[in-house]
């Protein structure tokens, strides 16, 4: 008796070992946060796993990949999003404003688009990580042949030729210096991160191990705090024709133009502020004179101008296609034509 | 655990018999220590009296030369730039293609070789809504360049205290038209704003523009060829003296706007000279500047507490200056904070005259139909003028001699209060105080 309990110790023991010895070898990198200026090299990281130009979040590390329902647009680039929350961090449950990120998370949004035969096109990947002090941006730009991307801090303009849309596109696309990063992350003067709130956040994801609501899965993986069962508010894309028409736009206009039209944002000085939650007429643009807009204003006297979407400068400057006149000020050379369609039928129909 | 483990193994290295051995060479080291030290220190004692010796203090400058990566050099600098560094962009042309910006930076002078000697040209701008971008910032100083051919405004600063812009020129080439940008100099949201010996030409609003700002001096600069030469809007405690303002369509303007972040109060213009400002508007239209009328030499719109003296205003053919309401542009500007009467303007100890002949057809409309009031009842244009939207009389108190003057009243729809008496603005104001900082 005694025997064969110390042979089935004995033999767990072993078991044991070998287990320990077998999830050693298999052992991701764990993610690296610098504590300074960014790593030269995207790969420094330890986002991905694998080659890196797979994009393979190393879930083990924790880094998830994550979707938003109403993305800002940024000339048709395609993008893929991850999130990383060290260790035992987690952030709070919070309607009221983008959600706070434990010291150390990382956004990481990767731009690409697609070429002729199908095939990618990397471009750039952004990086927003917390540190004690606050947020960081950073910026890296992919090596032709995807094999690595690298650290920049003053961007610049690359000419692409992409297809968008079933259509061959040559244009100038912008890679933000670290200060037109801040341009539109600003808050207050400080660096804030724009699509993580719960609105925009609470929409499904195929994740590798099934679909799942994105704020449940970030729940039980722990990186957020408990949820609500219900009434978790959530904004509605820009095609969705079961949401009102002024759902849309208002979503619309809070992810591609509040983050610089707000008291607390780069545009402040303009007095058009265009927060989802904003109900406040005359900054919201209604029977609103243009301020410092110059040839911006299209010759148009309001930036709504309720009824006549053709008269009012913020489809006037949605639609504009010189570098003084279009909005976004960064970030946008091709027109976005759902978008100009939802805020024109919104403006109409009022 | 691996503490103590350490821990371990450095007593059993003492316990080792080899330990008292090293100990003396520990001591013996000491010594020598203590000795090069003592020998050290009468070898520095000496050579800090001979100067040649001394290290030579570390230049705080970064230098960006013309060539082809200059602009990236450039906004390389504006991003890694430290405290108390100066960037230096030496003679010669500079091309960007975006904006050039800056942010959260402090104690940093950007500096060419001169006004007509440094160009940054923003021609060939793809991206970005300014030329130059200054943004919360703390004690930044731009001196002797030129900003030329910004798509949009040329030198923007917002969100900065003591911005301060000393000799610097914003232009746009040819002749002024509609397709250049809105503003030169546009400090915003800032304070402690210094101007001092700048140039602006060509703007399609305002050359020389301060907004929403507190704490102003501008002094000592030449606008011509803009549409609103210099532009105070919606800020506080500002002095706008020393300058010349010629061939724009206004001189200096003093407005005050509904639906933003602030309300303007307390600017002195004075020792300036305004004149010829006839040139025909060539701002977008339906922008709030597009409704001054060419020929102006100073008008206020709807702020308070306004001091104009001791001003040149000569041979603009409109009006030498000019009060106005701003619901004679926007019967209903929707602000309910917004207060759109003038009040506490003073306007004393000009200087006017006019000799040439008022443009006509190509005024807004709405100065049309004022030309065509006048016309009726037979008034030349005056040196001083009202559009009578006041709560009082002794909201503008005039002391201007023998300057010519019309009130339009126009609350009366049907232009028949028009009046030349001036007597009911007989008074007189406190002189606002003098706006005093350091700048840096």
């Amino acid at each position: 008796m005694k025997l064969t309990i110390n042979i089935i110790v004995l033999f767990t023991l072993c078991f044991l070992l070998v287990q320990c010895q077998k999830k050693e070898m298999v052992i991701f990198p764990t993610v690296i946060v610098p504590a300074g200026d960014g790593f030269e090299l995207l790969s420094e990281y330890n986002f991905f796993k694998g080659k890196l130009s797979d994009l393979n979040p190393n879930i083990e590390s924790g880094v998830m990949p994550y979707d938003l329902i109403m993305p800002l647009f940024s000339d048709y680039a395609l993008k893929k999003r991850f999130i990383y929350v060290p260790e035992g961090g987690s952030i709070p449950f919070d309607t009221s404003a983008v959600l706070e990120l434990p010291i150390g998370s990382i956004l990481i949004k990767h731009f690409y688009f697609k070429n002729v035969d199908g095939s990618d096109q990397y471009i750039e990947t952004r990086l927003m990580i917390r540190k004690i002090d606050g947020w960081f941006p950073e910026i890296y730009k992919w090596d032709e042949d995807h094999s690595e991307a690298r650290r920049t801090i003053i961007g610049g303009i690359v000419n692409i030729t992409a297809s968008i849309k079933g259509e061959n596109v040559m244009f100038p696309y912008s890679i933000p210096n670290q200060n037109q990063c801040k341009n539109c992350h600003s808050y207050n003067g400080k660096i804030n991160p724009i699509g993580p709130t719960i609105h925009n956040l609470n929409k499904d994801y195929e994740y590798a191990s099934g679909k799942d609501n994105q704020l449940t899965r970030w729940e039980i993986v722990g990186i957020l705090e408990k949820t609500p069962s219900t009434n978790i508010p959530k904004w509605t894309t820009i095609n969705d024709e079961n949401t009102s028409l002024h759902e849309r736009a208002r979503a619309y206009l809070a992810i591609n133009c509040s983050s610089c039209h707000r008291r607390e944002g780069s545009a402040a000085n303009s007095g058009l502020y265009l927060e989802y939650d904003n109900q406040d007429s005359l900054s919201l643009g209604f029977w609103k004179t243009p301020i410092a807009a110059g040839g911006g204003s299209g010759g148009f006297p309001y930036v709504i101008n309720p009824g006549i979407a053709s008269e009012s400068i913020l489809l006037y400057r949605m639609r504009a296609e010189e570098v003084d006149e279009r909005m976004p000020e960064i970030g946008r050379v091709l027109l976005h034509e759902e978008g100009i369609e939802l805020i024109r039928n919104w403006i109409d129909e009022m | 655990m691996n503490n103590t483990k350490k821990l371990k193994l450095s007593f059993s290295f003492l316990g080792n018999p080899d330990a008292s051995g090293q100990k003396k060479a520990i001591i013996f080291q000491n010594y020598f220590l203590i000795f090069f030290l003592l020998f050290g220190f009468s070898i520095m004692s000496c050579s800090s009296d001979d100067p040649e010796i001394e290290e030579p203090e570390l230049k705080k400058e970064i230098i960006i030369s013309v060539g082809a990566n200059a602009a990236d050099a450039a906004q390389q600098a504006f991003i890694e730039v430290e405290e108390e560094f100066t960037i230096i962009f030496e003679e010669g042309l500079f091309s960007f293609t975006n904006t050039l910006s800056m942010d959260g930076k402090s104690t940093v002078v950007v500096k060419g070789a001169g006004r007509d000697k440094t160009f940054l040209d923003f021609s060939g701008q793809l991206a970005g809504g300014d030329g130059v971008l200054v943004s919360n910032s703390n004690s930044i100083r731009f001196e002797d360049l030129t900003i030329r051919d910004a798509k949009g405004d040329a030198l923007k600063a917002r969100d900065c205290n003591k911005i301060s812009f000393v000799n610097i020129g914003t232009v746009w080439s040819g002749e002024p038209s509609i397709e250049n940008g809105a503003y030169g100099l546009y400090p915003v949201l800032s304070t402690e704003v210094y101007i001092d010996n700048c140039y602006a030409y060509g703007a399609s609003d305002a050359g020389i523009y301060v907004g929403q700002s507190d704490q102003v001096i501008l002094k000592n600069s030449v606008a011509e060829g803009n549409v609103a030469g210099f532009e105070i809007e919606n800020t506080t405690n500002a002095d706008v003296f020393g300058n010349e303002a010629f061939d724009n369509t206004g001189g200096i303007l003093v407005f005050d706007l509904p639906g933003l972040t602030k309300y303007g109060s307390s600017t002195r213009v004075f020792d300036n000279n305004c004149h010829d400002n006839n040139r025909i508007n060539f701002a977008p239209e339906e922008n709030t500047v597009a409704n001054v009328p060419a020929g102006t030499g100073c008008m206020i719109l709807s702020t308070k507490n306004v001091e104009i003296f001791n001003n040149n205003f000569n041979d603009n053919n409109f009006v030498g200056v000019l009060v106005a309401n701003y619901l004679i542009l926007n019967p209903s500007p929707s602000d309910p904070n917004y207060d759109p009467f003038p009040a506490g303007i003073y306007i004393h100890d000009n200087t006017h005259s006019m000799t040439g002949a008022v443009e006509v057809e190509s005024q807004p409309e709405l100065i049309q139909g004022i030309i065509g009031v006048l016309g009726l009842y037979g008034l030349p244009q005056p040196n001083v003028m009202l559009d009578g939207l006041l709560m009082s009389p002794d909201a503008v108190c005039i002391k201007e001699g023998s300057a010519s003057f019309v009130n339009l009243n126009v609350s009366d729809p049907t232009f028949s209060s028009v009046t030349t008496e001036v007597s009911t603005h007989d008074c007189t104001k406190e002189a606002l105080p003098a706006i005093v900082f350091e700048p840096f």
